[in-house]
């Protein structure tokens, strides 16, 4: 066998071999991110469905708070846990790009925060509130407004998939 | 420019609006660490991070009030004033609660 077609034979079996290699390491890669990507969005997910399942955790212990005579334990319980939910609003930067989401969150968790907090709070809790007054009311509507934003940060990443 | 840092240099567990309810107070906050220097026309920054968390009438007591008592306007104020934390939103309430104050007659 000739010199040169043994060398051309070599040459097309190194082609061969490295278009093979290159080609499993583009597929894996692709793979891979394409792997990474879906855990990214089911840790947004459960991130979400956590710190819904947080505000309403909060929400009852506010409303008690607010409607019985002033508990100590539970006033720094409530500070505790909000300070918690803000922490967590604000590492989900981590997971998420959704810069405008984010942002409502953060904001919608600190207006929870003042909703609870900002009135009929420590030295100014006098006494039980009335059921229907307007705080609780408050506190109602932006524990809704604060679920719903976490909820959104959560389906919005299966409607960028 | 000084500096004070919350938990470190008050207390872990701020509460409350008035002194009379104890001594972690947004009041007493403000008369320790922020009164002083304000009324010299110093600047000073105060660091946030590090508590237990914030109730919103002790942060209105201590900055807001900080207008009421001083008179100074709150524009001024805010230029003597850095407000730290790695909570945007827990600066922007504070900066509010100042803009928002007015000086006591």
């Amino acid at each position: 066998m000739p010199a040169s077609s043994i060398g051309g034979e070599a040459l097309t079996f190194a082609l061969n071999t490295a278009t093979v290699v290159i080609g499993w390491g583009v597929v894996h890669w692709l793979s891979s991110n394409r792997d990474r990507e879906k855990s990214r969005r089911e840790m947004v997910a459960k991130s979400a469905d956590a710190l819904v399942e947080e505000t309403n955790k909060i929400f009852v212990d506010a409303r008690k708070y607010h409607t019985e005579q002033r508990d100590l334990a539970l006033e720094t319980k409530l500070k505790v846990d909000l300070q918690d939910l803000s922490n967590c609003a604000r590492s989900l930067v981590m997971l998420s790009s959704d810069a405008a989401l984010l942002a409502t969150c953060r904001s919608l968790t600190r207006a929870y925060w003042k909703a609870i907090t900002g009135g009929h709070f420590e030295d100014e809790h006098d006494g039980p509130l009335a059921q229907r007054c307007s705080q609780l009311e408050l506190i109602a509507a932006q524990s809704l407004f604060l679920k719903q934003a976490f909820m959104n940060l959560k389906y919005q990443q299966w409607a960028n998939a | 420019m000084q500096t004070v840092n919350v938990a470190r240099d008050f207390t872990r567990f701020p509460s409350g609006r008035y002194k009379r309810n104890g001594a972690t107070s947004g009041e007493a906050f403000r008369e320790q660490f922020l009164e002083p220097p304000l009324l010299k026309g110093e600047d000073v920054t105060v660091e946030l991070d590090g508590t237990l968390g914030y109730g919103s009438s002790f942060l209105e007591e201590a900055f807001g009030g900080a207008v009421r008592t001083t008179k100074l306007r709150p524009e001024k104020l805010l230029s003597h004033l850095r407000i730290v934390s790695s909570d945007d939103e827990l600066v922007a309430e504070v900066k509010q609660y100042i803009l928002e104050a007015k000086p006591s007659p």
